[in-house]
């Protein structure tokens, strides 16, 4: 079976253009690197059978972080047939290096310039033609998001690479400007009028961590004003269940064996199963705040407080993730490059008392 | 000069990095690379993280990073 890796830095929508053609729900977030574990997915690629594997985001090939070293072994103890380059169509000037880095290891590549709507929508213009020219690859405009230009990659395929012969001996920085320069079309003024505007509000020096606080707390209000009733219906739900149903059907067990089924598994399940609905609002809201992009603003408002823990931005998201429920803000912390970063992140995420956690900090020395 | 010296608003050119460091080359991937422009769009409080733009791209640079680079204005 023929193997198609997705390599590009990190937010470039790799994990959507990777759920796109796999029709999978591998979360999709909004910090470098999310996609640690390896997913991978077999797929018909322009007829043949083809296992797409999705990289973590890198910025090069030197192997400073985990995720590059990833990269570098997996692409070193791998035979791969073809490389799908994912870029950023609006951060083109600063992707294109790692393009050549890439193509200098002399897998064919596919460059997909992603976001090419947002590009557009900032006013940039692409001579794509001449880019694919220059490079000697395909590059192809596409938008995972809206599923734009994805058509055309399965023409592409099988279209014959020509990697140059010189490439070894160019440096990336230099070519890659060169290529920049002749292809790409910057307006003089960025469209960003938007984002200037309320960047300025909700950083504002004076005015943007309460603002930060006020949207916390209305989230929070939000998700346990909606959940809680949920959550106490299913309780009584489940107590209804047990005293009008199951007990009757156990009438005639053992005491010691219906304690254990009841006052143990049956108490401990519905437990759990009561706050599904809380986790699922809590993850609804949370996954809309954060492709609004302001967890980064939030990040940037903290980052000084957290260094003093000795943590950072990504931290304090992690920390906050970590109120409505420990575990997914645990699985996130994988995101970390550094170990003892990540190490001194989740020992303090269970300070931020998930409310079942809160429970059980107080049971211990009090028990009822 | 370096890059803490700048106010907010001011635009300079990087010139490179006071150490070198395998972190540099994240700087550069970043966009912080010789020869470029470098914008402070806001500083926060307390010696907090700068934001700054280079090409179409923003970036939140701690101070301690932000110190390591040297900038040239004209």
């Amino acid at each position: 079976m023929k193997k198609t890796v997705l390599i590009g830095m990190p937010n470039t929508g790799k994990s959507t253009f990777f759920n796109k053609i796999s029709g999978a729900s591998a979360r999709v977030g909004n910090w470098p690197g999310i996609t640690v574990d390896l997913s991978s997915i077999k797929t018909l690629i322009n007829g043949e059978m083809t296992e797409l594997i999705d990289l973590p985001g890198i910025y090069n090939l030197n192997g400073y972080s985990e995720d590059e070293e990833v990269v570098i072994n997996f692409i070193d103890n791998n035979k791969i047939d073809q490389v799908f380059f994912i870029m950023n169509s609006t951060q083109i000037d600063r992707q294109l290096p790692l393009a050549i880095s890439i193509q200098k290891l002399g897998v064919p590549v596919i460059i997909l310039a992603n976001m090419i709507d947002e590009a557009k929508a900032l006013g940039i213009t692409f001579d794509f033609e001449q880019m694919t020219k220059l490079l000697g690859c395909p590059v192809l405009p596409i938008s995972a998001k809206y599923g734009q230009g994805l058509e055309k990659i399965n023409n592409t395929i099988n279209a014959p690479k020509k990697i140059k012969a010189d490439l070894q001996a160019i440096d990336e920085q230099l070519l890659s400007q060169k290529i920049f320069d002749k292809t790409v079309n910057m307006p003089l003024i960025l469209n960003d009028k938007k984002t200037k505007l309320l960047d300025s509000i909700f950083l504002h020096p004076f005015f943007g961590i309460p603002i930060f606080l006020t949207i916390i707390f209305s989230l929070f209000q939000f998700i346990y004003t909606l959940g809680a009733p949920i959550q106490e219906y299913m309780g009584d739900f489940f107590s209804y269940l047990q005293i009008h149903h199951l007990q009757d059907l156990s009438a005639n067990l053992p005491p010691l064996l219906k304690s254990f089924l009841f006052d143990g598994l049956y108490a401990g399940f519905t437990t759990v199963a009561a706050f599904v609905p809380i986790i699922i609002i809590f993850f609804f809201v949370m996954t809309i705040v954060e492709d609004s992009g302001y967890f980064s603003r939030a990040a940037f408002l903290m980052d000084k407080l957290m260094e003093k823990m000795g943590l950072d931005g990504r931290g304090f998201v992690m920390m906050l993730m970590g109120y409505g429920c420990n575990v997914p803000a645990l699985m996130g912390t994988k995101i970390m490059r550094n170990q003892n970063l990540r190490f001194l992140t989740m020992l303090t995420i269970p300070f931020s008392f998930a409310q079942q956690g809160f429970r059980f900090f107080c049971s211990l020395p009090w028990p009822s | 000069m370096i890059l803490t010296e700048l106010s907010e608003g001011e635009i300079a050119i990087v010139e490179g990095f006071v150490k070198q460091t395998s972190f540099n080359d994240r700087l550069i991937a970043l966009g912080v690379k010789k020869n470029k422009e470098i914008k402070v769009i806001r500083k926060s409080s307390f010696d907090g993280p700068l934001h700054v733009e280079v090409g179409t791209t923003q970036l939140m640079l701690r101070n301690l990073v932000a110190k390591e680079i040297i900038i040239s204005q004209e």
